[in-house]
């Protein structure tokens, strides 16, 4: 076995490319080797206090204002928006709480990307109403890494017309949060 | 293109080895040959309403690929053999094993309104159910979308995973709802690095 000591390996050129291995070769970090930055960027966060006074029956952006993980300061104005291009998983949920018993009709859950959703988590009850729902959505994604950002969106159609509220961080226990990481290329 | 043929890479001294600088690209095992990737994976949704038959498990016929990197899912409704693997419709079966992340969800409806009961979305390794998000409601609703996801370890040369959906509904007719832009009714996954 041939073993190279050196403590920084790099492209002939700058911008470069390395490539480890081929096809069926297995590359293996030592028993106990830190992997400094794999799945980077990646990101984790949560709404502390609740969002209330939101206006029914209208898409309305989750300030998610706690972090717990920002690796590359991606997230900023309650946006995500990778600066590595690649695919992303993204997931979220939001608890959807209609103020009052029986008065939560209808509510969703939406990733926007670069101002769109791309995916909606629903949940319907029309007349058999409750108060609180919690959907929960995931994506694969593609992000350029330059201009692409993406948001989390929720909405609620309240029985009484009146607001509604995405509930924050209560008796220890995260409600409402957002995160993604970088899956690959 | 400069190629070194080795076996091991250790720090010189200390306990840290950097490789490559910002902006620089860096391929771990190409295709199949890294554990080092979260490849093979993919993503899938219905880009149109499906039909399913009451009270019925069904899969979901998912042909809207946003990706497919590895070529492992089937998204049409035939047995089809990718990488050497014979894929059963709308199934995904990987050519590198490992542990894999596993997510589906369906957005469950019926033509009329406020009629559905229960929705449920069950994962299969290969016939047997490995997991299950069920929503069952003792009045009526209009949409329901429950979502369930798993990790789960697929041997790389015949494992597969299917996603179905169940809908039970008073009247008018069933539908998992899709969408050719905002994904509905999806069906994705990836190996976990490592694994």
């Amino acid at each position: 076995m041939g073993t190279i000591k050196t403590t920084n390996i790099e492209p002939i050129a700058d911008n470069g490319t390395v490539t480890l291995g081929s096809s069926g070769d297995t590359f293996t970090l030592g028993s106990g080797v830190k992997q400094s930055n794999m799945l980077y960027p990646a990101f984790y966060a949560y709404l502390g206090s609740s969002q209330t006074g939101l206006s029914d029956n209208t898409a309305a952006k989750i300030t998610i204002d706690t972090e717990v993980l920002d690796t590359d300061n991606c997230f900023a104005s309650n946006k995500f928006t990778p600066t590595t291009a690649g695919k992303y998983f993204l997931y979220a949920s939001v608890n959807l709480d209609a103020v009052d018993a029986t008065n939560w009709r209808n509510g969703q859950v939406y990733i926007y990307k670069n101002g769109s959703s791309i995916i909606n988590g629903d949940f319907n009850l029309v007349e058999n109403m409750g108060r609180r729902v919690s959907p929960y959505v995931s994506v694969v994604v593609d992000a350029n890494g330059s201009s692409d950002y993406f948001e989390l969106y929720a909405e609620v159609d309240t029985n009484n017309s009146g607001n509604w509220q995405a509930t924050g961080y209560t008796s220890s226990q995260i409600r409402t949060y957002f995160g993604g990481y970088r899956i690959g290329s | 293109m400069a190629t070194l043929f080795v076996d091991k890479i250790d720090p010189q001294s200390g306990t840290t080895l950097e490789i490559g600088s910002s902006g620089d690209t860096l391929n771990l095992g190409a295709t199949a040959g890294g554990t080092l990737t979260n490849t093979p994976t993919f993503f899938a949704k219905l880009n149109s309403d499906q039909f399913p038959s009451n009270s019925t498990l069904t899969t979901l016929a998912l042909t809207g690929e946003n990706f497919d990197v590895g070529g492992c899912y089937n998204n049409t409704g035939s047995t089809v053999t990718l990488n050497g693997i014979s894929v059963p419709a709308y199934s995904f079966a990987p050519n590198v094993a490992g542990k894999y992340y596993i997510s589906a969800k369906v957005n469950v409806n019926a033509t009329g309104s406020d009629n559905v009961s229960r929705a449920y979305v069950q994962l299969f390794k290969n016939t047997d159910a490995i997991a299950t998000g069920d929503f069952n409601s003792s009045y009526q609703v209009d949409i329901i979308t429950p979502g369930t996801d798993v990790v789960v370890e697929l041997n790389g040369t015949s494992d597969y995973v299917t996603a179905k959906g169940y809908g039970t509904i008073s009247s008018g007719t069933l539908r998992f709802k899709g969408d050719t832009t905002e994904a509905r009714t999806y069906f994705g996954a990836y190996r976990l690095i490592g694994s």
